[in-house]
């Protein structure tokens, strides 16, 4: 197990952990044995992971002999470390704001035109800035293998104001260091 | 064998050797066990592999017959090193290069759900267009969203294929002397709808 580093760990006001898909499908390739470590991780760093609906809805209609088909997220919300986010309110022009800087980020990284990116794309950075903008958050952590995205989220909400008040964990990194 | 003939005839057994390598999973896996390693012995095989020592045996055989692996004799010990491979096939104006890369993610599919299914419902083909996008994914120069849509497979499905193709590409990235020919889907944009 490598060391742990947990953003925000020296902070005392809350922080919200907002977790992507490709997080819980990477914990339950081949040895499930993550699934585990990421629950322990959330118990023992007092952590609920918030999905985006998008998120939730995405994990459940996967093959059933697929990896994501056989993630028992719904134990997990059940048992209170996953909770789904109620839907962003897209009318907020801080909250649309951040989406399309976060649609132009991708577009620009992975080489593609901006119409080919969809408002799922951004449901991180929704969530986010939602949290951070209604003060239920000091502070957000996104946990996604999605580098771009992740990447994108904290550059959109830097750029709206809320530097220093994000960051990027990589999911991949996350799942090494607690396995 | 005459000059004239000795390109064709090159080209086509290669064609036919990759197929091969691409039909039989245990033979793929096989084959990018010794590149990886670089030279093995049959010991080597039946203990890392876990493979029988016949299995080993015929297999080998069989891999140095279709001319993608080479025995050295001279040792007491046989050792067997692998020949890298690539194939360009081109179709109209579709073009994709097969190399070890490709053979390696085929051999990992009966150890991978995910890779399993994919092959099974989708076919080959499918795999070699997954890890186009999987090489970009891997190097954070494409989104996992992005990859998996245009994939246009069930989106959750089509990251956990991403995933185990990250793994290949993480593997292979270094061993592979024809990595850099595979395409990239990131210089190649789908078609905006108009």
């Amino acid at each position: 197990m490598a060391d742990e580093s947990v953003p925000f760990d020296d902070v005392d006001e809350a922080v919200t952990w907002i977790a992507d898909s490709g997080l819980f499908i990477a914990c339950g390739r081949q040895q499930n044995n993550k699934y585990t470590a990421l629950e322990r991780f959330a118990r023992r760093n007092d952590i609920t992971f918030v999905i985006p609906q998008r998120v939730y809805d995405e994990l459940g209609g996967a093959p059933d002999r697929s990896t994501p088909g056989q993630t028992p997220i719904n134990s997990a919300i059940d048992a209170g470390w996953v909770t789904v986010a109620d839907e962003p309110d897209y009318t907020d022009s801080t909250v649309s704001r951040v989406m399309d800087d976060v649609r132009s980020y991708i577009a620009t990284s992975s080489n593609r035109d901006e119409d080919q990116i969809e408002k799922a794309d951004t449901a991180l950075g929704a969530v986010a800035v939602e949290r951070l903008s209604n003060n239920d958050a000091e502070f957000v952590v996104v946990v996604t293998t999605d580098t771009d995205a992740g990447k994108g989220v904290v550059a959109a909400l830097t750029a709206n104001g809320f530097e220093d008040r994000i960051q990027f964990k990589d999911g991949f990194e996350l799942i090494d260091e607690i396995v | 064998m005459s000059k004239a003939t000795e390109g064709p005839e090159r080209a086509v057994n290669v064609l036919l050797s990759v197929a091969q390598l691409l039909e039989e999973p245990r033979l793929a896996r096989l084959y990018t066990f010794v590149l990886r390693e670089g030279e093995v012995t049959i010991d080597d095989i039946t203990s890392k592999l876990e493979m029988p020592r016949t299995t080993a045996y015929s297999d080998t055989g069989t891999l140095v017959e279709l001319g993608v692996l080479t025995r050295d004799d001279d040792q007491k010990t046989h050792t067997y090193s692998a020949v890298p491979i690539t194939l360009t096939a081109t179709l109209d104006d579709d073009e994709y290069t097969v190399t070890p890369t490709l053979v390696a993610a085929f051999g990992r599919s009966p150890h991978d759900q995910d890779l399993d299914l994919l092959i099974e419902k989708y076919g080959l083909g499918k795999l070699a267009a997954a890890l186009t996008y999987a090489i970009p994914y891997t190097n954070g120069e494409m989104s996992e969203r992005v990859a998996a849509r245009e994939l246009d497979l069930q989106y959750a499905f089509g990251v956990a294929v991403l995933q185990a193709l990250r793994d290949v590409v993480r593997d292979m990235e270094s061993v592979d002397p024809y990595f850099g020919d595979i395409q990239d889907a990131r210089e190649h944009p789908p078609a905006t709808e108009e």
